[in-house]
């Protein structure tokens, strides 16, 4: 059987197991509740099922699978940046500047044109990681998380100092005019996404990417460039990060407010699904698509009165097994 | 045999061995060690040889069958057990921890075989090891600045510590210069002829003669005979090894080799002037070396492993940075340049390790020949789009006419053996049509049917008209397949052979600096 295919049946096969045995574990750990197992299990699946889970997860879909789209390549080079978060914010911002601050109306082109700006800025502060990495040895989880707080305090100067309005920590919202619908924002995403799963599958450089990754010293000696080739997935995965801040803003947020240490959580979301998609940014949309679920999920659940660190730690038990199930899989497959 | 009347010290019944994967590495094995004999395990590569002590050593599980010491029956769960009943094992390549001195891990050993001797009777006991045995090395050197010699003098040294009285030597030689053989070989009588049982694993019969009692051959697994020197013939002991249908076919390759046509030199493909090259400790590793090959032409390069052949190799290919000197590829200056360099002028590149160096591990072969060809010429890549239907048309292609053993072009290219791998390297190194082949132990730990394969591959190479450098360790491969042998020694060239070589003076030159 051709390799590819065999990889991606297995994956699947991880998939559904990794899931069926979630489902085993949360029912057990829903029975002590105080909603029985039956209990708990109804009000699962009807949130799970409702319209409702599902039209509220995507807003969230947007920035965590505009992450975890571009740290699977970043991941897939062996390049482990943590700096997702920090471009979705810096993106948020861009977008906002340009779109409030310079241009100062909406149309399909200025938005269009805040969008793509704020995947500048995403790469920007993204290719400093690289650079950093390539340039000085500088450890790329180190100085990704580090450029995360520095995002945050910009975001929190900003919304405190000159971008501050009517006395609260946030800015003025934005016009309706300055406004993406979710479809366009969900659109854009995929469609990076895809771009990206081209970009591996198809180019050269999907090729050099693996290689640094498996073999470095391989990739070295057939004239791949170690250094190059992590300079531009750093600036990739910065680029469609900062995408997914411009959308995040333009659709859901429309104001920026001010943000705890833990920064907005979608680039870390996204480090997870990263991983749970394969390292592929087909499968890191689709392992977007589950976690933006399960985190809409949080907020259905907490109405029926099941706490939310309960919740947390179902959404955590759901990743772990899918994650280890898929990875059992994929390698039985190997063999 | 008059060992009748001496109880063996171990003893092995019916060992059998089956890898996960179904490889069958050991079968029905059954072998005894007497106390002072030197018992040969002789047999070529894959034979099962290393297995078979490593059970013995405790570092595997035998699949079925028993282990005897000294008639009692044991069960080995590690290396330590193994230890504890007076079985050491000196690996081929030496497990040494590198950050620790000699002296640290002699320490460390003595601990592990239950003895807890402090620093400094460890130190005493050296001393006196020294004295007795003539092996000489500095306590207080770290592991990683010694060479491979050293490494294996601090091996043999861990089993007289901890008074081994079974000594498994596993090929000891193979890194060796002729001198340090000698050395060696009068070691192992020593450990004998003191009441110990040695076992000596070597593929070269010459060795099994000259210091074995009994010479035990394996092939495939299974133990076919065990003979004692006395009655030992060379022509027996070679057709117990390889089987009589495989000697015939082997003797036909070399002669159809002496009749292949020699291709015309022309022009200089590598010239090297004054190379220096930093190794990774920090100090020189090569010291202005020079050297010139022409097309068509197969330059060897001998040495002792460790006096430079690696970096100076990876000088060559572009990933090791030289301090100062010129490297010049088809008359282009490439001294300072990458690797992507050297593939552009369509130079081919054989690595001394197959998986990581050569391949990919986890990816086809499809992927592996695009890898192979990134920065060349022929690349199946067009504005930066992989054409994976002409790269895979490649690899059916490289597999087909190399004959590689292979389910197919998507096959994963960790998933062949040695042999095959190395076959689909040179075959995807020669789709380049290269002006310079660049080759460091293409052969090693290659069967010898494989090995000669590998070698015509490199001869037809030169006669279609490339320059072949070739680094081995190997001074019999050197001799077989080079025009012109170059020696070097501490990172210099110093010795220069034309053919018909004189072996005495190149071995002279390999370990006199």
């Amino acid at each position: 059987m051709n390799t590819r295919l065999r990889g991606v049946i297995y994956g699947a096969i991880g998939l559904v197991l990794g899931l069926l045995f979630s489902v085993l574990v949360s029912l057990i750990l829903g029975s002590f509740t105080g909603l029985g197992a039956l209990g708990f299990s109804k009000i699962f699946l009807s949130s799970l099922l409702s319209k409702d889970t599902w039209t509220s997860a995507l807003p969230y879909f947007v920035p965590i699978a505009a992450s975890a789209s571009g740290l699977a390549l970043a991941y897939r080079a062996g390049f482990i940046t943590i700096g997702a978060e920090g471009q979705v914010m810096l993106g948020a911002v861009a977008a906002y500047w340009l779109l409030y601050y310079v241009i100062g109306h909406g149309s399909v082109a200025a938005v269009t044109a805040a969008i793509l700006f704020a995947g500048l800025v995403g790469a920007l502060y993204g290719g400093l990681v690289g650079g950093l990495r390539v340039g000085l040895g500088v450890n790329e989880i180190l100085s990704s998380l580090m450029l995360n707080y520095i995002a945050i305090g910009i975001v929190n100067y900003l919304v405190a100092g000159p971008w501050q309005q009517g006395g609260y920590t946030r800015t003025a919202p934005l016009p309706p005019s300055m406004s993406i619908g979710l479809s366009a924002a969900v659109l854009i995403v995929v469609i990076a996404g895809l771009l990206l799963e081209l970009f591996i599958v198809f180019t050269k450089y999907g090729v050099a990417i693996d290689s640094v990754r498996l073999a470095r010293k391989a990739a070295q000696t057939y004239g791949i460039g170690i250094a190059s080739t992590i300079l531009i997935v750093a600036l990739i995965q910065g680029f469609v990060a900062g995408i997914g801040g411009g959308a995040l803003l333009l659709q859901l947020l429309r104001q920026l407010r001010s943000v705890g240490l833990g920064g907005w959580g979608y680039g870390y979301m996204g480090i997870l699904a990263a991983w749970l998609g394969g390292l592929r940014p087909l499968g890191a949309l689709a392992a977007s698509l589950l976690i933006a679920i399960l985190y809409s999920m949080r907020s259905t659940l907490q109405l029926y009165g099941v706490s939310d660190s309960f919740v947390l730690a179902l959404e955590a038990i759901i990743v772990l097994s899918v994650l280890a199930f898929t990875t059992l899989s994929m390698r039985r497959g190997e063999r | 045999m008059n060992n009748g009347d001496k109880r063996p010290l171990l003893s092995l019944r019916n060992i059998t061995k089956i890898y996960p994967g179904g490889v069958v590495a050991n079968k029905d094995v059954s072998l005894d060690i007497y106390p002072g004999e030197v018992l040969a395990l002789l047999g070529e590569n894959g034979a099962g040889k290393t297995t078979l002590v490593s059970i013995a050593a405790g570092l595997i599980k035998p699949t079925e069958g028993q282990i005897l010491v000294r008639g009692e029956p044991v069960i080995f769960n590690s290396p330590r057990d193994a230890m504890r009943k007076g079985i050491a094992l000196v690996p081929q390549n030496p497990m040494l921890i590198d950050n620790f001195t000699v002296l640290e891990n002699l320490v460390l050993v003595s601990r592990l075989a239950g003895k807890r001797h402090g620093i400094r009777l460890v130190r005493k006991q050296l001393e006196d090891l020294e004295k007795k045995y003539g092996l000489s090395i500095n306590p207080s050197a770290y592991v990683w600045s010694l060479s491979f010699g050293e490494r294996q003098k601090v091996e043999i040294l861990k089993a007289l510590l901890i008074d081994a009285s079974i000594v498994l030597l596993d090929e000891p030689t193979t890194h060796l210069s002729p001198i340090e053989v000698d050395k060696l070989l009068s070691l192992t009588r020593q450990l004998a002829d003191e009441g110990r049982g040695v076992v000596f694993i070597t593929h070269r019969l010459s060795e099994a003669l000259r210091v074995a009692e009994r010479i035990a051959v394996m092939r495939r697994g299974r133990l076919v005979a065990i003979v004692s020197r006395k009655d030992a013939h060379v022509d027996q002991l070679l057709s117990y090894m390889f089987g009589e249908e495989r000697i015939k076919r082997l003797t036909e390759i070399v002669k159809r080799r002496r009749s292949l046509p020699r291709g015309v030199r022309k022009d200089i493909v590598l010239r090297v002037n004054d190379l220096w090259v930093r190794g990774p400790h920090g100090g020189f590793s090569v010291r202005g070396a020079s050297l010139e090959l022409r097309s068509a032409e197969v330059l060897g390069v001998a040495g002792i492993a460790g006096n430079g052949q690696r970096e100076f190799f990876e000088a060559l290919i572009g990933i090791r940075k030289p301090s100062r000197g010129m490297i010049s590829i088809c008359g282009t200056d490439v001294t300072f340049r990458d690797s992507s360099a050297r593939g552009r002028l369509g130079v081919g590149i054989i690595p001394e390790d197959r998986l990581g160096w050569a391949l990919v591990p986890g990816k086809s072969l499809v992927f592996n020949t695009v890898l192979g060809l990134y920065s060349s010429p022929k690349a199946p890549i067009r504005f930066s789009i992989v054409d994976w239907r002409a790269a895979r048309k490649m690899a059916e292609n490289i597999i087909r006419s190399l004959e590689v053993k292979a389910p197919g072009p998507d096959a994963n290219a960790e998933s062949l053996s040695g042999g095959n791998m190395q076959r689909f390297i040179v075959g995807r190194e020669l789709y380049k049509l290269p002006c310079l082949l660049l080759a460091m132990n293409p052969t090693s730990g290659l069967d010898v049917e494989a090995a000669e394969r590998i070698r015509d591959l490199l001869l037809e190479e030169a006669a279609r008209g490339a320059g072949i450098l070739l680094i081995s360790e190997d001074l019999d491969e050197l001799v077989e397949v080079s025009d012109r042998i170059v020696v070097m020694s501490r990172g210099r060239i110093v010795y220069e052979a034309h053919r018909p070589f004189n072996i005495d003076k190149i071995a002279e030159a390999m370990t006199v600096s």
